[in-house]
């Protein structure tokens, strides 16, 4: 997949430099109609190196809202705990009158 | 006995908020911000990247006023905004499908290490009670993990090429040697030439090796991560002795009277958390823990 990927993005190199090579040659009318091929190639290339990239991508939107999850059950159980050292001061308190 | 040590557990927990714990929760905490941070570093290198291929050479104004007055006398066309844009510079260009994929992919990226980071936020709040939340992060800690690292590697294996840049010095070697020049002046300006195309590999050997080692550091900020992440739930015989010693030590002194004394007012507070499973299971847990180095006494 990679390998596959990392053969366009070489392809894609070579089109561009070939395409604006020629539009450097070119004079300024020419330039004008040799610009949306010459945009096309580099848009295509830069696609080609995000894809490279994204092959690598491992964590998905799911992984992020699974975080949102536990950011949640931590801040209950934060919750929690607070109730928890509220009931140990009880304890204190009362153990005064026993 | 055993009620016993679930009371002193209660009132070291309850007044002194687990020291361990606390200090296992803040690390954790820390270290998934650090985490975030080092990874966003790597995803600002990603976009330098993007920029760096496709960019044009740096422009001055008095380039782009002499490239547009050639191109305007040259023209046979009407002047548009549109070409008086493309006359006064015509190396510049748009990307537009790619640079709105690669915005899309990024945010998305930083939204991931965002996340991981906030999860944590309260964590110290939940030191003890959160001890098995925090594990259900750990296949995705993994996978932030792993991608950070393929950055690096996808870079290193396809290295940088800052194409325009490229293209236009290639085109000026291609007008410096058909121009019909001295000798010696000519071989001054492939000189000349030769240095700029020297710095331009430098750049990019540059930025390919600044985003794998931004890469490398993130990764290992990670793993880190992970490695707490892993052990979270596990709490050390040392944490246990810390958080013991010192609960007993202090429950002593603020009541002047023996822990055992607390026992009945104890009981009641014991039989509401029990009532609660998530919190009877990790009660549960906890005692077997607490058992061990008692059972060596």
């Amino acid at each position: 997949m990679a390998d596959n990927d990392s053969k366009v993005l070489k392809a894609a190199a070579n089109a561009v430099t070939e395409i604006d090579m020629r539009y450097r040659a070119a004079g300024i009318d020419d330039k004008e109609d040799l610009k949306p091929k010459r945009d096309a190639a580099y848009d295509a290339y830069s696609l080609a190196r995000l894809k490279l990239l994204e092959d690598g991508i491992l964590a998905t939107d799911a992984d992020v809202a699974l975080l949102d999850e536990i950011r949640l059950e931590i801040e209950e159980a934060a919750q929690t705990q607070a109730l928890l050292i509220g009931a140990g001061r009880l304890i204190v308190a009362l153990a005064k009158f026993v | 006995m055993r009620s016993k040590a679930v009371q002193r557990i209660l009132v070291g927990c309850a007044l002194l908020a687990l020291a361990a714990c606390s200090q296992k929760a803040e690390t954790l905490k820390l270290a998934a911000s650090q985490f975030e941070t080092e990874s966003r570093a790597t995803i600002v290198l990603l976009e330098e990247l993007r920029v760096a291929e496709i960019a044009p050479p740096a422009k001055s104004e008095s380039a782009e006023t002499a490239d547009f007055i050639k191109n305007a006398l040259e023209s046979t066309r009407d002047a548009t905004p549109d070409r008086i844009a493309l006359w006064m510079n015509p190396d510049a260009g748009e990307t537009v499908k790619a640079s709105e994929e690669w915005a899309a992919t990024l945010t998305r990226l930083n939204t991931q290490y965002r996340a991981f980071a906030n999860t944590f936020a309260s964590l110290e709040q939940a030191s003890f009670t959160a001890r098995d939340i925090v594990k259900k992060a750990e296949p995705v800690a993994v996978r932030l993990v792993g991608q950070i690292a393929n950055f690096g590697k996808a870079v290193t294996d396809n290295p940088p090429e800052f194409l325009k840049q490229r293209t236009a010095l290639s085109a000026q070697l291609k007008t410096l040697r058909a121009a019909q020049t001295n000798a010696a002046d000519k071989r001054a300006k492939l000189s000349g030439w030769l240095d700029k195309w020297r710095a331009l590999m430098q750049a990019e050997t540059d930025l390919q090796r600044r985003i794998a080692e931004q890469s490398a550091k993130a990764a290992s900020v990670g793993l880190a991560v992970v490695k707490q992440i892993r052990a979270y739930d596990q709490l050390s015989a040392s944490d246990i002795a810390d958080a013991m010693g010192i609960a007993f030590s202090a429950a002593g002194a603020l009541t002047g009277r023996d822990v055992s004394a607390l026992q009945n007012k104890a009981n009641d507070v014991l039989g509401d958390i029990q009532s609660d499973p998530v919190w009877n299971s990790i009660l549960q847990q906890s005692l077997e823990e607490v058992n061990q180095p008692k059972a060596k006494e």
